[in-house]
């Protein structure tokens, strides 16, 4: 095989890889044809070029005539509904045989608590509870309470006698008047904690025993949404706010750098203004094998982590860059959007070379705690395709009188059905995009976007996103598409931020 | 209104009938129906889009697939329309034919 001949199958390997992954959601019985008549269109094409015609502007031609990969998803996914009568009914049966089976056990386990919970949908085998509770005050629940136990049922919990041997993952939890659980990442309403990202709603339970005051509150973790098990306790104490203030919410308390400071809404920002030093090691192709909490806790062998791992790939290119919304340098990788400086440590075991590279989420930034790190085990023979999505952004002005003035980010949603203005997904200090200035005539606050009607249009990343303003419950919102990496290198659908004007 | 989502949107409708069609008169290999639909202007069909359609148009009855031997590397697949496929394409057509008689009608202003 020649040199442009291995280019060629690495770029078609990529490319069919791509589909793959765009297709993974898609239940279609014919999305494996689709991938061989695919993969045959391309052999075809590559056997129609002359030897001198087989270079790398050429192949990369041929991967742009096909089309982004995600184009498969959303021409093949309107019939993902109409399945052949005998398949609807089989996953009918079993979609139904598996509602009951849930419903029954979430039945029995609203009988023995004085909460219901509802579950809404099981989307892809997952649990989504109803979340949707309007707010109903309990004072008796205000205020701080620190983990003491954790049991597999409310009666197994002695007081003075901890059952869990291990460490608690849960510190605490602050109920904050009007709803808010301190750290942002659940709310409440009288007998339930809501957590919007993982869609569970679970029921706590205030008891006395022996003069003192206890919380009883459901943990739903992956091992009740993923893996459908019943969820064990957290029980926890009321203690006053200060004894609980120097410490996160879950888990250990994260070393912040010295080079980081805390910002006024209490966030972690990590200085990431560090100049680029090269580090061959790195570079180059690396996959996700396991999530651990601490380096020492990887084993080649065993996946720690037992959920769907976010982070799959990442390609570490030349220069300092990813395939990813990450830049790296020597030792660190950079996001310039969350402000965060995240290690990597390469370690050769068992003569495979890992990386160890911190995942600083929500949860160092917002709620200070340690970071785990994911495990990524490096690859040869996979390259890395640049094949981004260029939109059409040379539109002419029209004028749209509504759209003029500053408009200020309330939340992020997948899609604009998603959001309602009594519901928020996203807590406001919490979102990347702050606002949005549009002035007369076309321009913005900065000089690389421009407007026209219906669309704003950016010369940097080359894209165009529409923005659609609706009125909702008598106010006027904003829906902004917004076309970052995951749209133009992952081929993925872009969100949406949701503005006010001001 | 924006121009372009109206074509994106019109040409994404309007793939079916176009393949439909074109597997109307004779089977056809995927790769030289693409050939045939990218001189089609207006449609800008991009190459991979086919095999999706063929393959939404396959399980909902309206087209088979078989294989050939090929002179020069694997069999080939070709397509061609089945019996229900003729019928709904008939159907198709004449509900196009309709519409754009309709949209004649309104633009020349003689639609009653």
């Amino acid at each position: 095989m020649t040199s442009e001949q291995k280019t060629w199958e690495n770029l078609k390997t990529e490319y069919l890889r791509q589909i793959e992954k765009a297709l993974s959601s898609v239940k279609h019985p014919r999305k494996n044809d689709v991938l061989e008549d695919v993969r045959s269109h391309l052999d075809r094409r590559f056997a129609e070029l002359k030897p001198d015609e087989q270079i790398l502007e050429n192949f990369q031609a041929i991967i742009t005539d096909m089309g982004p990969a995600s184009d498969y998803a959303e021409l093949l996914e309107p019939d993902s509904i109409r399945m052949n009568q005998s398949a609807k009914w089989k996953y009918l049966l079993w979609v139904g045989l598996a509602a009951v089976i849930i419903i029954s056990a979430v039945i029995l386990l609203s009988m023995m608590t004085s909460h219901k919970v509802q579950i809404l949908a099981l989307e892809q085998g997952r649990i989504e509870d109803k979340i949707d509770y309007p707010f109903v005050n309990d004072p008796q629940v205000i205020g701080a309470w620190k983990s003491v136990d954790y049991v597999k049922k409310e009666k197994d919990f002695k007081p003075g006698k901890k059952s869990w041997k291990g460490e608690l993952f849960l510190n605490h939890l602050i109920f904050e008047e009007g709803g808010d659980i301190a750290g942002g990442l659940f709310t409440w309403t009288k007998g339930l904690v809501l957590n919007e990202r993982s869609k569970t709603a679970s029921t706590y339970e205030i008891k006395e025993i022996d003069g003192e005051t206890y919380l009883f509150f459901q943990w739903k973790s992956g091992d009740y949404t993923i893996r459908h098990k019943t969820p064990k306790y957290y029980v926890l104490k009321k203690v006053s706010l200060e004894s609980v203030k120097s410490e996160p919410m879950l888990g250990r308390k994260a070393d912040i750098p010295p080079t980081s400071t805390i910002d006024e809404k209490g966030r972690i920002v990590d200085k990431i203004d560090y100049p680029f030093v090269n580090d061959p090691e790195v570079l180059g192709t690396w996959q996700s094998v396991d999530f651990v909490k601490n380096v020492e806790d990887f084993k080649p062998d065993t996946q720690d982590f037992k959920g769907d791992l976010f982070l799959k790939e990442l390609f570490i290119l030349e220069n300092g860059r990813t395939n990813w919304a990450f830049t790296w340098t020597k030792g660190l990788i950079l996001n310039a959007g969350s402000k965060t400086a995240s290690k990597y440590l390469i370690k050769d075991i068992n003569g495979t070379k890992y990386m160890f590279f911190e995942w600083k989420s929500g949860d160092y930034t917002i709620r200070h705690t340690k970071p785990s790190y994911y495990v990524l085990k490096k690859v040869e023979g996979r390259l890395y395709v640049e094949s981004r999505t260029v939109d059409k952004i040379d539109y002419p002005f029209v004028d749209d009188p509504e759209v003029i003035g500053t408009w200020r980010s309330v939340d992020f949603v997948d899609t604009m059905e998603q959001f309602s203005p009594d519901r928020k997904h996203w807590r406001a200090d919490e979102l990347f995009l702050k606002e949005l200035i549009f002035e007369p005539g076309g321009k913005t606050a900065n000089d690389w976007t421009t407007w026209t009607k219906g669309l704003v249009l950016d010369s940097n990343s080359k894209t165009a996103s529409r923005y659609i303003i609706k009125e909702m419950d008598g106010s006027i919102y904003m829906f902004f598409e917004w076309k970052s990496g995951d749209y133009t290198i992952r081929g993925m659908k872009p969100k949406y931020y949701v503005l006010k004007k001001d | 209104m924006n121009l372009n989502n109206w074509q994106t949107q019109l040409r994404k409708g309007l793939l079916d009938i176009v393949i439909l069609n074109l597997l109307r008169h004779d089977q056809c290999h995927g790769y030289d129906m693409v050939q045939t639909l990218k001189k089609i202007k207006g449609l800008k069909m991009r190459e991979g889009n086919i095999y999706v359609i063929l393959a939404r148009l396959q399980t909902d009855g309206l087209v088979k697939n078989y294989s050939e031997a090929s002179p020069d590397g694997p069999p080939r697949k070709y397509f061609k329309l089945t019996k229900l496929g003729q019928k709904i394409l008939a159907d198709m057509n004449a509900h196009w034919d309709q519409i754009i008689e309709g949209l004649q009608d309104i633009r020349k202003g003689t639609y009653k």
